[in-house]
């Protein structure tokens, strides 16, 4: 059994400390993936969620052995990941390029559903930080937030990944989204207006 | 202010608590959390309102989201009056995935030429596609064909945006000129097979068009067609940079696409023959196979590689009688008709999902689509069987492999038997099993089932039906086994009359193969079954007879169908006895047993019928209990009974506890049979009977409009069960006091769809035009009332009525008359009616005296 396998076993069995180092081993994977779709896109950031995860895992699996029977545990830890690979680009490119603002993530998955956010330019480094902010307090809500944006896992899924029903799923989902959507209507400046 | 965990996490609390709260307590709950804290309150508030804007909110595809924010960066540098290499640009005539496209005139002494320019736009260039473009000219230059928009020049602007030059088309797109001009079905055929010439002239030339769609076909003044954009056109050959097609195909019009086109799978002649199998389905039936606009970018994704498009017959709605005219045709009936067969087969095999399925080349399709204009029966259908066979089973989740091998043994062997290639007594055999596996396999796929997918079980049916009939001279027994499965199946989706049809051949087969007294009994029963639905009583008591002569008056089978007869005959309490008597013997049979089934719900009904109300529903209680037992909770038995035992409480007194059960039925009936299901049809009966009973009659109507629309879906326009819907409606219509004309359409609708059958209907088809002329007397239309009475279908009818309804008739008639002044020795003008009126009593005297009408 490769280190892989087993870190996901012990992932999917609740044991949130291996994230980090499972982190170490997918998360170079999944960041060249992106960096490929980048290049493909004319520089124009497209991920394609669901496209990216599956992708990354049947390289783990060719080149690693890593056997996973159960794709949505890998999609939901690869959801964090993906998170990661996101920021992490945004953050690069901004510093790049200041002010780097026309980039834009479309995730196409979301857009199927009940997209959390209105109008066509999604800031997704603002989107990260409100996130970090609201798991402090919810961690669970945000946990589905995260999987809702950043996997291609569906509803059903994402209830299944989080061990709980699809009404509790639906219910936190809502409230973060309201809640999000709140937060990022204000600008950085609004922030200690009362 | 900084929002904090507790903050949160206090929000999520209230936040979920108004959620459960309907929206008045909401607003209240809201005000009240604000009163203890402002600042919480108005969070809160605000939360609320952006939870309920986000709702069900929508939002562009991803690709969608990309264009549009960097059309924003771009500076329009293209515009009408820039010129560009050695033309002006004219007016912008459309944009494409790729770009946009502008009609220029050339600069020069020759300033006349007219050309279109493609534009492909630079944010979108990246190698992939520039490597594609400049392939393009090669490609095109290859394609010299009158059909295809020729290539004239490509090069890149001084910014490096690449455009071609292509020669400018005037024309309108190929649906829009069809319409325009009206074109017939046949019309628009002979127009498509141009189109296909010069599409298989670019497959002989190694191109796919892969971006095929109305826009890109342009019909000119001369009615000659016109290919445009060979744009994203590959080499054939040339596949296997996988990476350039995916990204091509963020491009593509997603509802003109193929399903491989959206899985990133080979791109062949195939999706152009999906194209033009999406093409001809808009210009034949009027509307593309799914409702695109109303969907989102991953529902259309979805229907395109997973739903199979619905006969084009069925997406012909109701209210598209311009849709008919478009084609030179004066009914919709007209259009459903002229889409049925040959030409729903050709579009439905250029749509499968695998394109293996599809047509091999355009040619073979233009061979089918000559074949339909001359009339001649088109090509072996043998993969169309194979198809729906797949279907069926895939349907009915028979999901087990064996199920599925199960059914392609089946169908190998029923192939066989139609060839009549079984001449050698092994494969005799082999055939003999296939029976009994069918047998089986029908069972499977159980029959309530089968209704819950009507016009699949439809399809399977017709299917199935040549097959058989091939059977008939050369093997009786195999007919008879057979087609008394069959019949059983057509009688549970409603098609009595077929059904009938079917067991009284495969009686005669049986009896031609030298079947024994118990086979032949148990057929009897089953064309019985069948007669009875298809209203024919009088040979349903024959059959019976004979049944009972072979021996069968003691089977629970026999007694469920003389019961069943007696009912449809108006003795509900002679039926009383043999169906208890049924229930009785079928007791410990299992929840699945059709005749166990079918025993209690026809026993429950009798009951009911008969003032034993309460001792119905205790029955129907039972009954649920019985097959909670061993059924899942939504099988569709379960959801029968349910549906009984809503009218029975109704019946009992009970309306109120109908009435709470009757909306989630109905959310199981709709979700387990669909819209367009008998099932469905009582469900909405019932339910709209317990409305009326509670004074809701306006709900009550609403009700039975649902109910008649899924009978006429289901079984038809002219099934009697249909029409004792509209009857029912058009009586509770009378009641509201309003929708006069509604209530006259229906009631004409009856009659005349009822006269066809008068023979089945007898007294109800006269009961039915009382009804009506009691109406319009009512409405004070008496000339009106006294033309439909006097009317020779009415008179005609009248003959076979029985005497109490006779009765009522010349009642009606002698008011009407009255009405109408016939008797009137002062009136300056009677009606010419009155004249019939004598001549009508008359014959009413006599027939209420004659001994066989008496009742």
């Amino acid at each position: 059994m490769s280190t892989i396998t087993e870190l996901l076993d012990r992932w999917k069995r609740g044991d949130r400390s291996v994230e980090d180092a499972l982190a170490t081993d997918i998360y170079p994977v999944l960041r060249e993936l992106a960096r490929t779709q980048i290049r493909r896109h004319g520089g124009v950031l497209t991920l394609r969620a669901t496209e990216l995860a599956n992708e990354a895992y049947e390289r783990l699996h060719l080149q690693q052995g890593v056997d996973w029977q159960n794709r949505s545990h890998f999609h939901a830890i690869a959801a964090t990941l993906m998170r990661r690979v996101v920021v992490d680009y945004l953050r690069n490119r901004t510093a790049e390029k200041r002010g780097g603002g026309q980039l834009f993530v479309a995730l196409d998955e979301v857009q199927q559903r009940d997209a959390p956010f209105q109008g066509d330019q999604v800031d997704w480094l603002a989107v990260d930080q409100a996130l970090t902010e609201f798991a402090e307090a919810q961690p669970d809500a945000a946990r589905v937030v995260e999987l809702r944006l950043f996997s291609g896992l569906t509803k059903e899924e994402i209830a299944e990944v989080c061990g709980s029903s699809r009404a509790t799923v639906g219910r936190q989902w809502r409230f973060a989204r309201a809640w999000l959507a709140e937060r990022l209507d204000i600008v950085p400046g609004d922030e200690d207006e009362p | 202010m900084k929002t904090n965990p507790d903050r949160i996490r206090r929000l999520g609390a209230l936040f979920d608590e108004a959620l459960d709260l309907d929206p008045l307590a909401r607003e209240a709950f809201v005000k009240r959390c604000m009163d203890e804290d402002t600042e919480i309150g108005a969070e809160l508030e605000r939360l609320v309102l952006r939870d309920q804007r986000l709702i069900g909110s929508k939002t562009q595809s991803a690709v969608g989201i990309v264009e549009v924010s960097l059309d924003a960066t771009e500076p329009d540098a293209l515009k009408p009056g820039v010129v560009v290499g050695s033309y002006r640009l004219e007016e912008e005539v459309g944009e494409g995935g790729m770009g946009r496209v502008f009609r220029a005139t050339r600069i020069g002494p020759d300033f006349s030429q007219e050309v279109a320019i493609k534009f492909v736009r630079r944010d979108l260039v990246h190698p992939a596609l520039l490597k594609r473009f400049s392939t393009e000219r090669a490609i095109l230059a290859a394609l010299d064909h009158p059909g295809i928009s020729r290539l004239i020049d490509a090069a890149t602007t001084t910014d490096g945006t690449p455009f071609v030059v292509m020669e400018f088309v005037r024309g309108r797109p190929i649906v829009e000129w069809c319409n325009a001009h009206q074109l017939t079905i046949e019309a628009r055929l002979k127009l498509v097979r141009k189109v296909l010439a010069a599409v298989a002239h670019a497959h002989r030339n190694l191109v796919v068009h892969r971006d095929i769609k109305s826009s890109n076909v342009l019909v000119t003044d001369e009615g000659e067609t016109r290919l445009l954009d060979f744009g994203i056109a590959k080499p054939l050959g040339r596949i296997g940079n996988t990476d350039a097609t995916v990204t091509a195909e963020r491009f593509l019009t997603p509802r003109s696409a193929a399903p491989e086109q959206l899985e990133a799978g080979a791109i062949t002649i195939a999706c152009d023959i999906h194209a033009i199998g999406m093409l001809l389905y808009e210009l034949l039936c009027g509307r593309q196979p799914f409702a695109f606009d109303t969907m989102t970018p991953g529902e259309i994704e979805n229907a395109i590689r997973h739903v199979a498009p619905p006969p084009m017959a069925s997406r012909v709605a109701d209210a598209d009688l311009e849709a008919a005219k478009q084609r030179g045709l004066t009914s919709v009936r007209d259009l459903r008709a002229e889409l049925r067969g040959d030409l729903e087969h050709i579009v439905q095999r250029c749509l499968r999902k695998r394109p293996d399925e599809r047509y091999g080349t355009i040619d073979q399709l233009d061979s089918d689509v000559e074949h339909v204009l001359e009339g001649r029966p088109i090509r072996e259908r043998q993969s169309d069987r194979w198809y729906r066979w797949r279907k069926f089973v895939a349907r009915h989740k028979v999901a087990s492999g064996l199920v599925a091998a199960l059914f392609v043994t089946i169908l190998l062997a029923i192939t066989a038997i139609a060839r009549q290639t079984i001449a050698i007594a092994h494969e005799r055999d082999r055939a003999q099993r296939a029976v009994g596996l069918l047998k089986s396999a029908f069972a499977a796929a159980n029959p309530m089932q089968i209704n819950g997918a009507n016009v699949t079980a439809r399809q399977v049916l017709d299917a199935a039906r040549p097959s058989l009939e091939a059977t008939f001279e050369t093997q009786p027994d195999v007919y008879a086994e057979l087609g008394e499965t069959l019949a059983e199946v057509e009688l549970s989706v409603g098609l009595g009359q077929q059904a009938s049809e079917l067991a009284r051949r495969a009686t005669l087969a049986a009896r031609a193969a030298g079947f024994d007294d118990k086979q032949i009994g148990s057929l009897l029963i089953t064309e019985a079954r069948a007669l009875i639905a298809a209203g024919d009583y009088d040979n349903a008591k024959a059959r019976l007879h004979q049944a009972a002569d072979a021996g069968f008056a003691t089977t629970p089978e026999w007694k469920l169908v003389q019961g069943n007869l007696l009912q449809h005959t108006s003795q509900a309490r002679e039926s009383v006895s043999p169906l208890q008597q049924a229930v009785d013997e079928t007791n410990g049979r299992p929840a699945t047993d059709e005749t166990a089934n079918l025993a209690r719900l026809q026993l429950a009904q009798a009951l009911g019928r008969v003032n034993r109300q309460n001792e119905a529903v205790t029955l129907l209680d039972e009954t649920l209990r019985w097959q909670r037992q061993q059924l899942k909770p939504d099988h569709p038995r379960l959801t029968l009974t349910r549906i009984y035992r809503i009218d029975a409480l109704r019946r009992a007194d009970r309306n109120n506890e109908a009435l709470a059960e009757a909306p989630a039925v109905l959310q199981q009936v709709l979700r387990v049979f669909g819209s367009r299901n008998s099932v469905t049809a009582i469900a909405y009966a019932a339910l709209g009977n317990a409305q009326n009973e509670n004074k809701q009659a306006e709900d009550a109507a609403e009700s039975f409009r649902h109910a008649l629309e899924a009978s006429r879906a289901s079984v038809g326009d002219d099934h009697q069960n249909t029409l004792r819907l509209a009857f029912n409606l058009a009586q509770l219509l009378v009641e509201l006091g309003s929708h006069d004309e509604e209530i006259e359409g229906l009631y004409r609708d009856v009659l005349v769809r009822g006269g066809k059958q008068a023979e089945t209907l007898r007294s109800t088809l006269v009961f039915w035009r009382i009804s009506f002329a009691r109406f319009l007397l009512d409405r004070g239309r008496a000339p009106a009332a006294l033309a439909q009475l006097v009317s020779p279908e009415s008179t005609e009818q009248l003959k076979l009525a029985s005497g109490r309804t006779v009765d009522d008739f010349t009642k009606i008639l002698q008011e009407a008359a009255n009405a109408c002044g016939c008797d009137d020795k002062l009136a300056v003008d009677p009606p010419t009616d009155c004249a019939a009126v004598l001549e009508l009593t008359k014959q009413t005297q006599t027939a209420a005296h004659s001994p066989g009408n008496l009742q």
